[in-house]
């Protein structure tokens, strides 16, 4: 079967439920989201081990709070990773159905492979503040090390979805198929490090946040702080620096044909990323002043870079003539406004959460929230009321026309 | 709750979704309410078995006394409740998983939804009668009981759904089995019978997309990777391994397997075979051939 109709065989016949721009739109930006907080999690286990290595006191000061930081970032970093994970299903299913089964073995071991990593992570971060014995920090590097490892596995499956000319003769040896799973099949350096090596950079960003987060608390110690903005602010601008040079040599090593360099989404990208390399050459002279507008250009950058790799998948994918435009859409709107209203809703309610969370952290003592915010706290339940009645009123009035007497 | 349930009510039974192509049709199909609030009451159960180990750790025995108490309470009304709610859900499922029920789910997953559900209602009554002699190893091992009791009923649920995916729509191996007019889906099996499988199917290497007589073992092992391999392994180990299944059903020869296969047309638990006379005659080889 030629590659084009083996792919067309391999979509859902039912078509997507809605058009095909919406699912784009929202995987590429929880993608972004996603990959970020895989960067906080990376770069935050590994400075917390090698904060622990270093003798340097303002590291070994900072360790301990990055190795608590650090399985937050992770628990994030999956959450968000579900949301992409399903979109991808959606609107590119028969890439990543096939590149899926061709390594079964590696997408089921990550599953192990991520609870392997965040118990290490957890060991580490709990033992580490009961006292400072050096072999504990070997679950945190065991814990980097796995991290790395399921990275590579995303890695291989999202390269191996872009080449289905080669799935067949990954499959097949003669006439006799192989359906271990047990290989990964293709793996190209440059783009790995180009979704690794950010972690650093961002984390410094991380850092420099943290110290603006806690510049008015006065029961912390302000020349850690200072240090610790300083120390981010340097790490992020060099980082970034690598990053685009990696970048470079990731476009040099895309086929030719591809013709990414004249992408308007790959300049978009790139511009953000140059801007946002002179704003931390800036950040040095006061990295906490920067810093949110630092966090803030990194997001853009990263969302940017997201719809740029979205934009090469679509070239790769275009050599075979398939379009996610091209899909057919059997536009089911109770299915799309249910999806909507319950998304909606929950990023108001996630909006309360994370203002505690951010008000209570910031507050010296006891935390008390403001008028504003408890009127805040109320709508969410109310809205979360509202959800269910109108929900199961729907529920009761569909069963009633369909089962009623 | 009010989401998972839909979903989980869905695989069973899609109500009149294959008719109207509503996603709420599907979604509030007749298996769901009474599915939510047995879900929902077990619920409670479940959070008791796990709010009685908590307390256990509790210090002051006022406290641990009133905790397990109240969380018993929850747990005996959530069981019970839930074991009632279960027989109004049996009695919503549709016919072909009532048969199911009968003739694939295996005694072992009944005995242990039903000793699951015994054992933790004389729990929880026993933690309400006398809260305090309750420590936490048995707590633990009441929450073993409890996920003994979920693994024996959602495996359940789940071999039910034989022999398709979405019933009334598409086969556990992903080939449409009837048509779904609003969706503009088509049926498949009657084009796989006319074209063949090896036709049909992506990742066929050219050599094997038609039955030879140099080939027939081999394209027979292909269409088993395409037909079969959802549900039965094809090594020795693994979930129902073929070479096991045929010995138990004495698939001797090719003629009693091609037999076999023609059977699977009127068979509740397994899809029927689809693909040409040629093709089913090659899969019979191969599956003689594992009879070794």
């Amino acid at each position: 079967m030629e590659t084009v109709a083996m792919i067309k065989s391999l979509q859902d016949p039912m078509g997507l439920p809605f058009y095909p721009f919406l699912f784009q739109v929202l995987m590429v930006l929880t993608f972004a989201l996603h990959i970020l907080f895989v960067n906080f999690a990376l770069g935050t286990s590994f400075l917390a081990v090698y904060g622990r290595f270093k003798g340097d006191p303002g590291w070994r000061r900072l360790s301990p709070g990055l190795a608590k930081a650090a399985p937050a970032n992770v628990s994030m970093a999956m959450l968000l990773g579900v949301a992409p994970l399903l979109f991808v299903q959606v609107v590119y299913d028969p890439f990543w159905y096939a590149s899926n089964l061709l390594s079964a073995a590696w997408v089921i071991g990550f599953i192990f492979i991520m609870m392997a990593a965040y118990s290490s992570l957890y060991v580490f971060y709990l033992r580490g503040k009961k006292g400072d014995r050096k072999g504990w920090v070997l679950f945190g590097a065991a814990a980097v090390v796995l991290f790395l490892l399921a990275g590579v596995i995303m890695h291989a499956l999202g390269y191996q979805l872009l080449q289905p000319e080669k799935w067949q003769q990954w499959y097949m040896t003669g006439s006799a198929a192989d359906t271990s799973g047990l290989s990964l099949h293709a793996f190209q350096l440059p783009r790995f490090l180009h979704f690794i090596v950010p972690s650093l950079a961002l984390t410094g960003i991380f850092l420099m946040l943290y110290a603006w987060y806690f510049k008015d608390r006065r029961d912390m110690d302000g020349g850690h702080l200072a240090w610790t903005g300083a120390t981010g602010a340097k790490m992020a601008f060099l980082f970034t620096l690598f990053q685009a040079l990696i970048g470079f040599w990731w476009l040099l090593s895309l086929p030719a044909e591809l013709d990414f360099l004249h992408s308007p989404f790959f300049l978009a990208g790139a511009g953000l990323g140059i801007g946002l390399l002179l704003l931390l050459y800036a950040a040095q002279k006061d990295p906490v002043k920067y810093a949110v507008l630092s966090g803030f250009g990194a997001f853009c950058t990263i969302f940017a870079m997201s719809y740029a790799r979205e934009a090469l998948r679509m070239s790769y994918l275009g050599r075979f003539g398939y379009s996610i435009f091209d899909y057919k859409v059997n536009v089911d709107w109770p299915s799309t406004l249910l999806f909507l209203g319950t998304f909606l809703m929950a990023l108001l309610i996630i909006g309360y959460l994370l203002t505690v969370a951010f008000q209570s952290g910031r507050a010296e003592g006891p935390y008390e929230a403001g008028p504003a915010l408890h009127r805040l706290g109320k709508l969410s339940i109310v809205l979360l009321l509202a959800w269910i009645v109108v929900v199961a009123g729907l529920g009761v009035a569909i069963s009633l026309r369909n089962y009623g007497a | 709750m009010v989401v998972i349930t839909g979903i989980l009510a869905f695989m069973v039974s899609p109500g009149t979704w294959p008719k109207t192509g509503g996603f709420f049709d599907g979604f509030f199909n007749q298996t769901y309410w009474p599915q939510l609030f047995m879900r929902t009451t077990l619920m409670f159960a479940i959070a008791g078995a796990y709010a009685i180990a908590v307390a256990t750790r509790l210090k002051d025995a006022g406290t641990r006394s009133f905790v397990i108490k109240a969380a018993s309470i929850w747990g005996v009304a959530g069981t019970l409740l839930g074991v009632a709610l279960f027989f109004w859900y049996l009695a919503t499922l549709p016919a072909a998983a009532h048969d199911l029920v009968e003739a694939l789910v295996p005694g072992s997953l009944k005995a242990g939804a039903i000793l699951a559900a015994g054992l933790l209602v004389l729990y929880f009554l026993f933690a309400a009668v006398k809260p305090l002699s309750i420590r936490m190893v048995p707590a633990l091992v009441a929450i073993l009981v409890v996920f003994g009791g979920i693994w024996s009923a959602e495996r359940a649920r789940e071999m039910i759904r034989k022999p398709y995916i979405i019933p009334q729509y598409m086969y556990s191996n992903q080939i449409i089995g009837h048509e779904i007019a609003p969706k503009g889906v088509k049926a498949e099996v009657p084009v796989i019978n006319e074209r063949g499988i090896l036709a049909f199917s992506p990742f066929v290497p050219r050599e094997l997309r038609e039955v030879t007589e140099g080939n027939v073992r081999q394209a027979g092992s292909m269409i088993g990777l395409i037909e079969c391999s959802a549900c039965h392994a094809f090594g020795t180990g693994g979930l129902r391994p073929m070479g096991q299944m045929v010995r138990r059903t004495e698939l001797k020869d090719a003629d009693s397997a091609e037999g076999f296969l023609s059977a699977l047309d009127g068979y509740p638990s397994m899809p029927p075979f689809v693909g040409t006379a040629e093709e089913k005659r090659a899969l019979a080889v191969y599956l003689a051939s594992l009879h070794e």
